[in-house]
């Protein structure tokens, strides 16, 4: 048995160090990583918060969140590494 | 102490230190190592809070981000656009030697401007740092009060299984499973829809 709050400090110290990232780094993957971690935390904490009350609700969120993650992430990447095609201003 | 514990202080160190290794890598193939490190470890902690199901799939999308952030970093390195790791306004570095009139020192006004860089950043990170106090303070008087490992559960529970995950999505969270099935699929088809027009655009 692991002591479940330690799991929450871990959730925590995840969210925090992806809050710090994204809004202190500049280069866009790291802040895409970041962001990543913040969803990390918030998955951790869910999973946590199932097996405090043994309620599958939070996997049940917890999986949610993974899925958010993952959608944010097919979305954002490509604009964020500029894979768009850029618009050139005309003759 | 016993190897329960160990095994996941081991994992939470590896998952914070991954976190910390990513956000200050300066090449992509090192960033996302780095980040698997950290996905890896939660795998583990999640398996350890029982969620056997929930780290299994937890697996398999955080697999399927790492090899889509990695595809995505070989698009951008492949088709040699702006550096993954600069900020979005920095100049492309060239590798061709500077002409004959450039001057060889940086120009005087770099220094004034690196210095205003570093007050902002750090005048953006003294309020961050004070938030993150304040939450670890919050969390650590909350978990004092609530030092346990959680409710007690009978061997034959089945705590975390397949089943009883299935049953708590298809009940009382079925509006969130369809709109989540929905969004995985928008975003697939955006993802990659966005991929093929840099691609189009670039050729």
């Amino acid at each position: 048995m692991i002591p479940v709050t330690h799991a929450f400090y871990l959730a925590t110290g995840l969210l925090l160090v992806g809050l710090a990232g994204a809004l202190l780094l500049r280069p866009r993957l790291q802040r895409l990583l970041a962001l990543q971690l913040i969803f990390l935390g918030a998955h951790l904490a869910l999973v946590t918060a199932a097996r405090i009350w043994a309620l599958h609700d939070g996997h049940a969120f917890a999986l949610v969140t993974a899925a958010l993650a993952l959608t944010q992430l097919a979305i954002t990447a490509p604009l964020a590494l500029h894979l768009l095609p850029t618009r050139r201003p005309g003759p | 102490m016993s190897p329960q514990l160990l095994v996941f202080y081991a994992a939470a160190a590896l998952a914070l230190l991954g976190a910390l290794l990513a956000l200050t890598r300066t090449r992509p193939q090192a960033a996302l190592r780095w980040f698997g490190l950290t996905l890896g470890a939660l795998v583990v902690i999640e398996h350890q809070l029982i969620a056997p199901t929930i780290a299994l799939l937890s697996l398999l999308f955080f697999a399927a981000a790492a090899a889509y952030l990695a595809v995505i970093a070989g698009h951008a390195e492949a088709a040699a656009l702006a550096p993954l790791t600069a900020p979005p306004t920095a100049a492309a570095p060239s590798l061709a030697p500077p002409p004959a009139s450039a001057p060889l020192s940086p120009p005087p006004a770099a220094a004034p401007r690196r210095l205003r860089r570093t007050r902002a950043t750090y005048a953006r990170a003294l309020p961050l740092l004070a938030v993150a106090a304040l939450a670890w303070v919050l969390t650590g008087t909350w978990a004092r009060q609530h030092a346990w490992p959680g409710q007690e559960l009978a061997p034959s529970a089945g705590f975390g299984g397949l089943s009883a995950l299935t049953s708590a999505l298809a009940d009382p969270h079925l509006g969130a499973l369809i709109a989540v099935v929905l969004l995985v699929l928008v975003a697939a088809v955006g993802g990659l829809a966005l991929l093929g027009a840099g691609d189009g655009a670039r050729r």
